[in-house]
């Protein structure tokens, strides 16, 4: 008797398994669960929380129009700090707390590899709009997709407007350019640092000096005085938004010319311009993804247009500034998420999400150019390639301090304004 | 070249000495690690840069106010944070200014945020030129300001009778105590007059650097080498250590490796605590 009711119960036991082991019938997604994870404290706040600000506003556009596919999207924002590790913990977080599918981050390259692996090995998606360092992918994450060029986009812009534009106007053949590069040994300056040299060392350009300075130098004197010492005719600079100032300060003082400076990050902030006052830095470039409220919209498609319009002005009424390269890395990134990617997924997998389905439509997604606010289109590389999930399409622009004002000046068909060359001297700056 | 580089190195070197030589004072008299010294520059840094904004003056004239201003900060932290530790385990002393130090700052990112502020003074991003070398005017001001600033506290120390009962508490404090001296009210003194020292550093700095809460965090690092370097309690040796520091810094950058140029610090920082941990000057030098 016992050895039949044992018998039974190790059968009832399997059984259980068994069912427990099938596929279970997938039920409809009612709502999309989405994550901003953004450094909104600390000292990387001021640029995160535009990207923030920006992706949160198409995704509250979405909703007004219905969600996607009729289903809403729900929207939970979390806090790195500024730092990778309370990003790490962030982004867990949001995926055991909030359940989220999709991650929409990091500003930073430091965060952006450290919330990686966790949505990896979460099954979920982390959706890139801001950092730009090629070894956040290293690992090839299948869940890992970015809208926002890497930084060879950078020099590849930097690469095109020195042969198209400032050879000429300097009036020297490109190889005959002297070029310095300067950056700090952070992760985004480093990146885009090596980039610049190792396309323009590949392309024939001479490299004159190729200074990297400790990210918590307290005195770029000794930098400056190399780089002026090798008497570049173009400098090349990536710093972060503190250096950015020092730099020029110690540019001045050192009375450090050069016919052309071509910045990042920290030159391109509103700091720069409030320290330095529009004279100060007239005539300095800048390298990004452009900045929405001076880029032309002319080549945009027409809807785009409208509603890029639209999310500039809310923008700057909301945060009292106007929406420049980091607010338009957010609109543009969830824009092609919103859009185009999550509709093509519900679709595919008949309204259920997955991130099967959302990797899947997003290898389908093939927008031109003019398709979306930034401008550039998107077409992510498929997982043959060296680095998967990223947008081939991506484009950075020259922008050029004009008037006080940082204007998209580079390419022309995104350009609301014509780049100037040379850059005047300090002895003739205007005060 | 190599003048540009000296000449910019001595200026590094006279802020390191000024945020080295309060540190070192606190040090050598309390005997404890004040790492808070680099948010109290941040934060001298902040009051000026408020005062500025508020009263519409040069930053230079803020002196007096931020001085005033650092130095009862400084005495409120020993006496209503410090003193009640001091019988306690080191540990509980070690963390305790860690503590405040992390309170200053997460409190001067939520009250004022990441945004850079910046400041000009009257004398704007001037420079002097001689022989091909280039300084700012403020550079100039902000190394003058520093001897000035470190040969008071030398004098002071050595010929007022608080300076006489200070020494005596750095040397000896039961002693001290025995003789009639109120140690504790020493310490909180020590502590105000550190923190003075670092209120001038900043008034000196802010038309130089730009502010921002974690500013002062590399300078109240390095300000731990020159006090090992200058030897505990030595103010003078902070000072020789610290423009020590900032030509070995600058040098370096040019002439060897500009990204290792911070990295070196620390280098020095280990030889002097394996080789020579009472620091590179003799004994008798010590003045606190």
């Amino acid at each position: 008797m016992k050895k039949k009711l044992s018998l039974g119960l190790a059968i009832l036991a399997a059984f259980g398994l068994a069912i427990s082991a099938m596929p279970q019938a997938t039920a409809a997604t009612k709502s999309i669960k989405i994550g901003l994870l953004f450094p909104t404290t600390g000292p990387m706040a001021l640029l995160g929380t535009d990207q923030s600000v920006g992706a949160e506003m198409v995704l509250k556009w979405a909703n007004t129009k219905g969600g996607i596919k009729g289903i809403p999207i729900e929207i939970f924002k979390a806090d790195s700090k500024s730092s990778p590790a309370e990003g790490a913990t962030a982004a867990q977080r949001l995926i055991d707390q909030n359940g989220v599918q999709i991650i929409i981050g990091s500003y930073s390259s430091g965060i952006a590899a450290a919330i990686a692996p966790v949505a990896q090995r979460n099954d979920v998606i982390l959706w890139e709009v801001g950092a730009v360092s090629p070894a956040v992918n290293s690992q090839r994450y299948s869940n890992f997709l970015r809208t926002v060029g890497v930084s060879a986009t950078y020099a590849a812009a930097d690469y095109d407007f020195t042969v198209n534009f400032l050879a000429k106007k300097l009036g020297k053949p490109a190889k005959e350019l002297r070029i310095a590069i300067a950056n700090n040994d952070g992760a985004f300056a480093t990146s885009v640092g090596d980039a610049v040299n190792s396309l323009f060392k590949k392309k024939g350009l001479k490299i004159v000096a190729k200074e990297v300075y400790p990210v918590t130098s307290t005195d770029l004197t000794p930098t400056v005085l190399k780089l002026k010492a090798a008497a570049p005719d173009i400098l090349f600079l990536t710093p972060d938004a503190n250096d950015a100032l020092l730099f020029w300060q110690t540019a001045q003082q050192q009375n450090f010319d050069v016919d052309a400076l071509v910045g990042s990050s920290g030159i391109g902030g509103a700091g720069f311009v409030a320290k330095f006052g529009a004279a100060g830095v007239e005539g300095v470039y800048d390298v990004e993804a452009p900045a929405l409220a001076t880029m032309s919209t002319d080549t945009l498609e027409p809807t785009v247009t409208a509603l890029t319009k639209e999310w500039v002005k809310a923008f700057a009424a909301s945060e009292g500034h106007p929406c420049a390269v980091h607010c338009g890395d957010g609109i543009g990134g969830a824009f092609t998420l919103v859009t185009d990617v999550l509709p093509r997924a519900l679709v595919l997998k008949n309204t259920t999400l997955t991130s099967k389905g959302i990797i899947a439509a997003a290898m389908r997604t093939n927008i031109k150019e003019g398709g979306t606010p930034q401008g550039f289109g998107v077409k992510f590389s498929n997982t043959s390639k060296a680095t998967p999930g990223e947008n081939e399409r991506a484009q950075s622009v020259i922008m050029q301090w004009q008037g006080g004002s940082l204007k998209v000046v580079w390419p022309a068909n995104l350009a609301s304004s014509t780049p100037a060359a040379p850059m005047v001297t300090w002895a003739k700056r205007s005060k | 070249m190599f003048a540009s580089v000296l000449v910019s190195g001595l200026v590094l070197g006279g802020i390191y000495s000024l945020v080295g030589a309060g540190l070192n004072l606190i040090f050598g008299v309390i005997k404890i690690i004040n790492f808070a010294q680099g948010a109290l520059l941040m934060f001298g840094a902040y009051l000026s840069y408020w005062i500025v904004t508020w009263l519409g003056i040069d930053p230079y004239l803020t002196l007096p106010l931020v001085v005033i201003g650092m130095a009862l900060l400084g005495y409120t932290i020993q006496t209503a944070l410090i003193n009640p530790v001091l019988k306690q385990e080191r540990t509980s002393q070690l963390l305790i200014t860690f503590g405040i130090a992390l309170l200053i700052q997460n409190g001067a990112l939520a009250l004022w945020g990441p945004d850079i502020r910046f400041v000009k003074s009257f004398v704007g991003y001037n420079t002097f030129a001689f022989f091909g070398i280039r300084i700012g005017v403020s550079a100039a001001i902000a190394i003058l300001g520093a001897a000035v600033i470190i040969s008071l506290l030398f004098i002071f120390l050595n010929k007022s009778k608080m300076g006489t009962a200070i020494r005596a508490v750095s040397q000896q404090s039961d002693s001290a105590l025995l003789a009639g001296i109120d140690v504790k009210r020493v310490y909180a003194i020590a502590f105000a007059i550190g923190s003075a020292m670092v209120g001038v550093a900043s008034v000196l700095m802010i038309p130089i650097y730009d502010i921002f809460p974690l500013m002062g965090e590399q300078f109240g690092v390095i300000a731990f080498i020159v006090v090992v370097l200058g030897g505990l309690g030595n103010v003078q040796g902070a000072a020789i250590a610290g423009v020590f520091l900032g030509v070995t810094q600058n040098i370096f950058a040019v002439y060897v490796s500009n990204q290792l140029s911070v990295a070196v610090l620390f280098l020095i920082f280990l030889i002097t605590l394996l080789f020579r941990p009472q620091g590179i000057f003799i004994r008798k030098m010590r003045v606190a």
